[in-house]
């Protein structure tokens, strides 16, 4: 279609759109808009007299609303939503609130509807000056309630959303009630203003498997009601009003998309053995612990790299060692008879908890006082982690993994705290298991240098590719003025890599990567053929890759290495990949990759 | 009904999520279901135990100390039978 052609027939042009890749597959359809800021609410005075008949008709309409809830809780069959929908059922019974809308009916003679919203506005300022996402979040949990409790009193049934199937529901925000609802009503996708990892909606739609990209800011003000939108929940991105060939294209990748997740996902459990025997071990990142189940649902075999520091975010007290015990024992129940690897905790002044305290402000938080290195000099928080760890590991296969090491001194200092931590076991007469595999990640060049000088002293090795290549090359990827030098496939990373895997061979230490290139399609072939058998990814990830590993025979992956190692820049390295990639799994390079982005943060 | 009576202690939220709805929502169940007046406080900000958003409003991630109060004919058996659902994590950990 020609510009001149296209012009007056729409009322507004293309527009594109980039959030948070909150839950993977591609959904395009018409827009249904919800724009909640538009309820009107009467404010109303009444006469004394009155008083009585108005809080029983804000009773009746409390009643209604739990109702409403109690069926849509009824549709739910997944215990975690309908604890959701259990928790606002109580506020909806909550004798301060309803108190206090009494006495705004009664003292101040509002009229019920304006007693609500007054009384829900007071709850949502109180909530505000939480200083935990957490809570503060809970703030659209009143404003839903709120607003369902006026539908009720003004009689307006008709709003309750019922959007069309297949259509792309664009909101502010979801309320867990709202997002099971659009659940039944199979709508393609959905995109909200607000939101981040840890909104109900984001959490939700992942469960679901909606496709949804949230925290797209000002999305309302630019779609409405019917017009065409494709939401791409793989790359993060929204885009309204295609144009021209455009909206075929996005349609023939969805499908392809759909189909290529159905195949991949119907054998999300069958291990990762290549044609010729090797057997690859598909493991899962996890950060937090309501996402405990991803892993579990796409087919992991076990955790590679539990984040312990998210223990130590968003938070006022320390976690302790029953704590830690308590997670610990909670992961590994889960997974067993698979292994979980937890990584100590890994903060630095770049990545801060305000719980422990950094001396100075640092000019290079990359290099300085950060991750092993502070939790040597913090050895009582570093102990407390430690033995709820030890402890844990009587329940299952625990493993420990201590993150940044630079040289062999610096782990000896940690396999000497982790001693230190089993003698206070043992001497205050707790049980502990004796036996937990410590290992080191690999993830500064001196430690993949020396990597068989460590591999000498630990149970496994895991690299952490996102740091290796930027301490290698030297190049921070957040900053867009040089992340065109962050290559994975320089001569220098495939060669620390392969030396790494070497070093574990020799000395019979398992060597796992953990990094983003475990969940890239590109690096498959790469990273197994350098002699890496363990890979660690976001959850979604996993099927994919196991799908590729079965599809391949570990002699041409080794092959595709060989010839990798021979090439002089990443560049050529990445042509000859890409090609081999292409040419054997082309949907898992097109509709595999950008996953690791849905897990990160 | 026997002579009222007031028990009070500190308490440590333990488990993972903290004082968040779905663990709020069993520490208001079981509040309900005693006579007495159950209040929780965080700091200077003292809340009604037996409500939801009251709870919710006191924010309390992992780790922080809460001071529970029960007081009525059945505080006793309140403040145990509450304590015990806060120090066992509300059965998430």
């Amino acid at each position: 279609m020609s510009e001149a052609g296209s012009e007056g027939a729409r009322t507004a042009p293309r527009h594109e759109r980039s959030g948070v890749a909150a839950s993977s597959g591609i959904g395009i359809g018409p827009a249904y808009v919800i724009d909640r800021r538009r309820v009107h609410v009467p404010r109303t005075k009444i006469e004394r007299e009155v008083a009585d008949d108005e809080v029983r008709r804000f009773q009746e309409a409390m009643r209604a609303t739990r109702q409403q809830i109690e069926v849509i809780k009824g549709r739910l069959p997944h215990g975690e939503h309908r604890a959701i929908l259990k928790a606002q059922q109580m506020m909806l019974r909550d004798p301060d609130l309803i108190g206090r809308v009494e006495v705004l009916i009664r003292e101040e003679l509002r009229g019920a509807e304006w007693a609500v919203a007054t009384a829900a506005d007071e709850v949502h300022e109180m909530l505000d000056r939480a200083d935990d996402d957490y809570f503060r979040e809970r703030r659209s949990d009143i404003m839903f309630l709120a607003e369902r409790v006026l539908q009720a009193l003004l009689g307006d049934h008709t709003h309750e959303i019922t959007p069309p199937a297949g259509s792309v529901v664009i909101a502010h925000d979801l309320s867990p009630a709202d997002t099971a609802h659009l659940h039944r009503c199979q709508v393609a996708g959905i995109v909200t203003a607000a939101g981040g990892k840890t909104s109900h909606s984001a959490i939700m739609a992942r469960s679901l498997q909606i496709p949804a990209v949230v925290g797209v800011d000002g999305i309302l003000g630019e779609v409405m009601t019917g017009d065409l939108v494709v939401v791409d929940g793989v790359r993060g991105q929204v885009i309204a009003r295609p144009e021209g060939e455009e909206l075929g294209e996005h349609e023939e990748e969805r499908d392809r998309y759909d189909a290529f997740e159905q195949r991949v996902q119907r054998e999300h459990a069958f291990p990762a053995i290549t044609e010729d025997g090797l057997r690859v071990m598909s493991r899962a990142n996890l950060s937090l612990t309501e996402d405990i189940e991803l892993g579990i649902r796409y087919g992991a075999e076990g955790i590679g790299l539990y984040r312990s520091e998210y223990m130590y975010m968003n938070r006022d007290a320390l976690p302790r060692e029953e704590e830690h015990y308590r997670t610990a024992k909670m992961v590994i129940r889960r997974y067993a008879p698979y292994p979980v690897i937890f990584r100590t905790f890994d903060l630095g002044s770049d990545k801060p908890s305000k719980l422990i305290p950094f001396s100075k402000p640092e000019a290079n938080p990359a290099m300085g006082l950060r991750s092993l290195r502070l939790a040597l000099r913090q050895r009582e928080i570093f102990l407390d982690q430690l033995r709820g760890l030890l402890r844990a590991a009587v329940h299952g296969p625990l493993r420990i993994m201590l993150p940044l090491v630079s040289s062999l001194e610096e782990l000896d200092a940690g396999l000497e705290a982790v001693a230190e931590a089993r003698d206070q076991l043992e001497s205050a007469g707790m049980a502990y298991a004796n036996d937990v595999p410590v290992g080191v990640m690999i993830e500064t060049p001196s430690a993949a240098i020396c990597a068989d000088l460590l591999a000498a002293r630990v149970d496994f090795m895991s690299i952490g590719t996102n740091d290796l290549i930027q301490y290698t090359l030297a190049v921070d990827r957040d900053n867009d003025d040089v992340d065109y030098l962050y290559q994975p496939l320089h001569p220098a990373i495939l060669r620390l890599i392969k030396g790494v895997a070497e070093a574990g061979a020799r000395h019979k230490v398992p060597v796992s990567l953990c990094g983003e290139m475990a969940a890239d399609p590109r690096f498959t072939w790469v990273l197994i053929g350098l002699g890496i058998t363990e890979l660690s990814m976001s959850p979604s990830a996993v099927p994919v890759i196991k799908h590729i590993i079965r599809g391949s025979t570990a002699a041409e992956m080794r092959a595709i290495a060989a010839q990798v190692l021979a090439t002089t820049t990443a560049r050529e390295a990445n042509e000859i990949v890409l090609a081999a990639m292409r040419e054997r799994f082309p949907e898992h390079l097109k509709h595999g990759g950008g996953r690791s982005a849905e897990e990160e943060g | 009904m026997s002579k009222a009576q007031e028990v009070a202690g500190e308490l440590e939220i333990v488990n993972p999520l903290g004082l968040h709805a779905r663990a709020a929502s069993k520490l208001v169940s079981l509040a309900n279901k005693f006579q007495s007046d159950v209040w929780l406080a965080k700091g200077e900000t003292e809340v009604n135990a037996k409500s939801m958003l009251g709870v919710l409003m006191l924010a309390c991630g992992k780790g922080s100390k809460v001071r529970l109060r029960c007081a009525g004919g059945d505080a006793a058996k309140c403040f145990d039978a509450l304590a015990e659902l806060v120090r066992g994590g509300f059965g998430e950990i």
